[in-house]
């Protein structure tokens, strides 16, 4: 009598507290993002941020569901059947494998899918249109792509002596192929050269860039996770051929490379949250086009350079929001 | 039927060289059941070796119908060539079942995707299995691991005989098997030899099968054949003629002496 | 939860093919075979950029995926046969060599499926009236069929030579079969399906990435071994049946630990580890086993 009792009670609670986990006017929103990355978790806070400004309470009026598939593509997917299943209302995924997982998952449903830091949306059918997003469906998203032909501008303009960009990147990474290809053919434009190394890894980030020391006048990084996660080896083949560094991420300046130029990460996940909020005010996703980022920021680091023997160019110098010297950031006087 | 030529096997080790066989030449007819005996060391597992294709000799062609096999792969070999081991497990595949087994064995050239085991072949199989004697025709689904040492050896030889083989090469195929069933396996492999005249060569420790056995008899020592007897001669042969030959050779092995009575 | 469960099957019978040929190559020919996880990514590769550059029919590029799986295998079985390396380094160096074939195959790094005519969009095509269900029972019929032939041609006279080169080859030579020949067969068959495999875990996922068959020997070998020592029947139909449910199982596991798993401070990248031990273990326990059994027998 008393088990019969005890298993009453017992499920009576879980039946309650099930109740509670499934009711609520809350809306629950899938955030995923393929790795651990300074870069997406910024990604991810910016989304965050950018919804709770707007009103929505975390805990009342919305519920993340964050997850990261820790660089496995398979896992990307069982996260996606997960937020399916667990009948989230919106799935915000970072990055090209999660957002191509998400967008698979979701194929055919009325979920909305909005995407972040990817590159190139439309090579990767995540939308057929980044422009008219009417065949759409039920994606849209944010994009990041750099605005490399001024990144090659930019590094021309510090000497003319710099005709020869070397190019670290990982084949084996989404947009890094499209990125560097877009460079070669942008650098001809310039009358520019584009030399490259490979890194499949990023233990093998360091001697890529030491093979380039000698042939190239600069360095460029772009978004690529693999060589950006070892930014310090390719410092050190700067300093040691004293070859001026220019990467994409604004966010390592202070790290030692030369100066950066790019967009934030941080911002980009603001960008994602206004599109969020606009979907959950009603704007259907295929009514908002593909959002790109503007105006990248353009920072120096003059200790860097220093160290390398450069000077900036006043013209160069003139284009920076933000100059770290001494140990220190400074913003530029208005 | 088989005719080895001029035979000779040295193995080296390190800077050591050792003779295993220094010159053996040998004549056998379709039908002829050579028994072989001598000490460890003798060379007759070589020999039988060289016949079977595992192993290259030094020198010398080994001819199989006229037709010189000397270097034919073992495979290529098996056509013409039986053989069957001391160790009962090395003469059937332990995780197959019995049936399974018998369908490898029945095949002896090109298999294709045909169904291995038809209505037909598990009636004939049943039947080979009755002629044994052992039950196990009531086992055929049975992994052949759960059989014992000499229900296993006594499978390994018919499967042997039906490959239909025209030479048998029987290695101390009954020395490991305790001795109801080594005469049950013994019988049986005489019985199949004879009914298809098998051009048979059997390695013996046991002086009394070697005599009992067969129309010639071989005596090995350190790697060449000291004595050849076959007809009247081999079947007026006692063993303690052969022991005196052994003395005469001043080999004394305990475990010629022991196996026979 | 049904939902879960749905997808814990599909994916448990999709990456069971996979299995499957973990299961030939591992168990029955006793080769431990690591191509498998460059071919698994053959057949995605293959499937994928057929699908997206020349619009091949889902299915005919599936057969050509088995295909390509298949010459994987008679690479590494050549290296070994041939060229004398041992087993499981000539199935690391195809492994490594397939790594530069397959971005080649692809092009780049990744292909998207999403807006391709996949094999998926084909049956919703047909069972959309069975909705959450309708892939599930494609994913099934084509395990079973797949099962079912491998079951078959196991009776056969081929299929019996070449477990039993596996299981005694001296035998089998001294049968007159050329065990090097049934060697190649066998890898090529363990990698065809492997290959096919991936061809339709691609177009599952919508997706074929170069990285994705890290592991495939792993999970295919804890397949094989869980189903292994929950069915121990030596009848082929249960062997194979055994090395899908394993799958299953193993895969609804992950689903779980992935969904529930943030309580104990699991995570994804954790998978990988929890895999090998669930290997080990099962691996151990059989010969830890026997061991106590001949204690008790002394006694």
């Amino acid at each position: 009598m008393k088990r019969v009792l005890l298993a009453v009670i017992v499920g009576v609670v879980l039946l309650s507290m099930s109740a509670l986990i499934v009711s609520g006017a809350s809306i629950k929103i899938g955030i995923c993002q393929i790795v651990e990355h300074a870069a997406l978790d910024a990604v991810r806070q910016g989304v965050i941020d950018s919804l709770t400004a707007a009103g929505y309470v975390e805990g009342t009026d919305v519920m993340y569901l964050l997850a990261n598939a820790q660089g496995d593509m398979g896992t990307a997917v069982s996260i996606a059947q997960d937020f399916k299943a667990q009948n989230v209302d919106l799935v915000v995924a970072i990055a090209t494998p999660t957002a191509i997982a998400a967008v698979q998952v979701f194929q055919g449903e009325t979920t909305p899918v909005v995407f972040a830091a990817i590159t190139d949306p439309v090579a990767y059918a995540l939308v057929t249109s980044a422009t008219d997003p009417s065949g759409n469906e039920n994606v849209t998203g944010v994009s990041d792509l750099i605005d490399l032909p001024a990144n090659l501008k930019l590094l021309a303009e510090l000497s003319p002596k710099i005709k020869r960009i070397g190019m670290i990147y990982n084949p084996g990474e989404a947009n890094s192929e499209f990125l560097t290809n877009w460079a070669v053919k942008e650098a001809e434009n310039l009358g520019l050269s584009i030399v490259t190394a490979v890194a499949d890894t990023s233990a093998n980030v360091q001697v890529a860039a030491q093979s380039l020391i000698g042939r190239v006048d600069a360095f460029y990084v772009t978004t690529d996770n693999t060589v950006v996660s070892a930014i310090a080896a390719v410092i050190g083949a700067s300093e040691e051929g004293g070859i001026p560094f220019l990467v994409a991420d604004p966010t390592s300046i202070g790290s030692g490379v030369t100066l950066a130029s790019g967009f934030d990460y941080y911002e980009n996940g603001l960008l994602t949250g206004t599109v969020v909020q606009q979907i959950l005010e009603g704007t259907k996703p295929n009514e908002i086009p593909v959002v790109y980022q503007q105006n990248p920021q353009v920072v120096l680091d003059l200790d860097a350079a220093a160290k390398i023997g450069l000077t900036f160019p006043q013209s160069v110098i003139d284009k920076a929001s933000k100059i770290f010297y001494g140990g220190a950031i400074w913003e530029q006087a208005k | 039927m088989l005719r080895l030529e001029r035979i000779r096997k040295a193995f080296r080790s390190g800077q050591d060289i050792v003779v295993a066989l220094g010159g053996i030449d040998l004549d056998l007819e379709k039908g002829d059941f050579l028994t072989v005996i001598g000490s460890n060391g003798a060379g007759k597992t070589t020999l039988l070796n060289i016949i079977a294709g595992t192993i290259l000799p030094t020198v010398g062609r080994v001819m199989v119908k006229d037709r010189d096999v000397t270097t034919l792969p073992t495979h290529r070999r098996a056509r013409w060539i039986g053989r069957i081991t001391q160790d009962p497990l090395a003469g059937t595949a332990p995780m197959m079942t019995i049936a399974e087994n018998l369908a490898l064995a029945s095949k002896r050239s090109h298999r294709s995707l045909r169904l291995a085991i038809t209505r037909r072949k598990r009636r004939e199989m049943v039947d080979q299995m009755l002629s044994l004697g052992m039950d196990l025709e009531h086992r055929l689904d049975d992994p052949v691991s759960l059989l014992s040492g000499g229900e296993r050896q006594a499978l390994t030889v018919t499967m042997a005989m039906l490959a239909q083989p025209e030479i048998l090469l029987l290695d101390e195929h009954t020395a490991a098997l305790d001795p109801a069933n080594g005469t049950k396996v013994s019988l049986l492999t005489q019985e199949f030899v004879e009914r298809m005249r098998v051009t048979t060569i059997m390695v013996t420790h046991n002086m009394e099968h070697a005599l009992a056995l067969g129309n010639r008899l071989l005596m090995m020592n350190k790697g060449e054949l000291v004595y050849d007897f076959s007809g009247e001669e081999k079947e007026s042969l006692t063993v303690i003629d052969l022991v005196d030959l052994f003395s005469n050779q001043h080999i004394v092995d305990d475990k010629l002496l022991l196996e026979t009575r | 939860m049904a939902l879960i469960l749905i997808h814990a099957a599909e994916q448990g019978l999709l990456y069971g093919i996979a299995a499957l040929g973990v299961f030939i190559t591992y168990r029955i020919l006793n080769f431990p075979d690591l191509t498998v996880d460059g071919s698994f990514v053959t057949g995605a590769a293959i499937a994928s950029s057929l699908l997206v550059t020349h619009g091949f029919d889902p299915f005919v590029v599936l057969l050509i995926a088995f295909a390509a799986g298949a010459l994987a295998g008679v690479i590494t079985g050549l290296l070994n046969t041939q060229l004398g390396i041992t087993d499981l380094l000539a199935g690391v160096l195809s492994m490594i060599m397939l790594y530069s074939i397959n971005l080649r195959i692809m092009g780049r790094p990744n292909i998207s499926l999403l807006r391709t005519d996949t094999i998926i969009h084909a049956v919703k095509g047909v069972f959309g009236s069975l909705g959450n269900m309708s892939v599930l029972l494609f994913v099934t019929l084509i395990t079973l069929s797949v099962m079912f032939i491998l079951v078959l041609f196991f009776k056969t006279e081929v299929g019996l030579v070449l477990r039993a080169t596996g299981d005694n080859e001296r035998m089998v030579i001294a049968q007159g079969v050329n065990t090097k020949r049934m060697k190649v067969a066998g890898l090529a068959l363990s990698n065809g399906l492997v290959a096919l495999s991936g061809g339709l875990v691609a177009q599952y996922s919508g997706f074929a990435d170069v990285g994705m068959g890290i592991g495939t020997i792993v999970t295919g070998l804890a397949a094989v071994i869980i189903g292994g020592s929950l069915i121990r029947s030596r009848k082929m139909v249960w062997m194979t049946a055994s090395v899908l449910i394993g799958s299953l199982i193993y895969r609804t596991a992950v689903m779980f630990a992935l969904r529930y798993g943030y309580v104990i401070g699991f995570q994804a990248s954790d998978l990988k580890l929890v895999t090998s031990l669930i290997v080990i273990v099962a691996l151990v326990v059989p010969a830890f086993r026997e061991r106590m059994a001949k204690r008790v027998k002394t006694c």
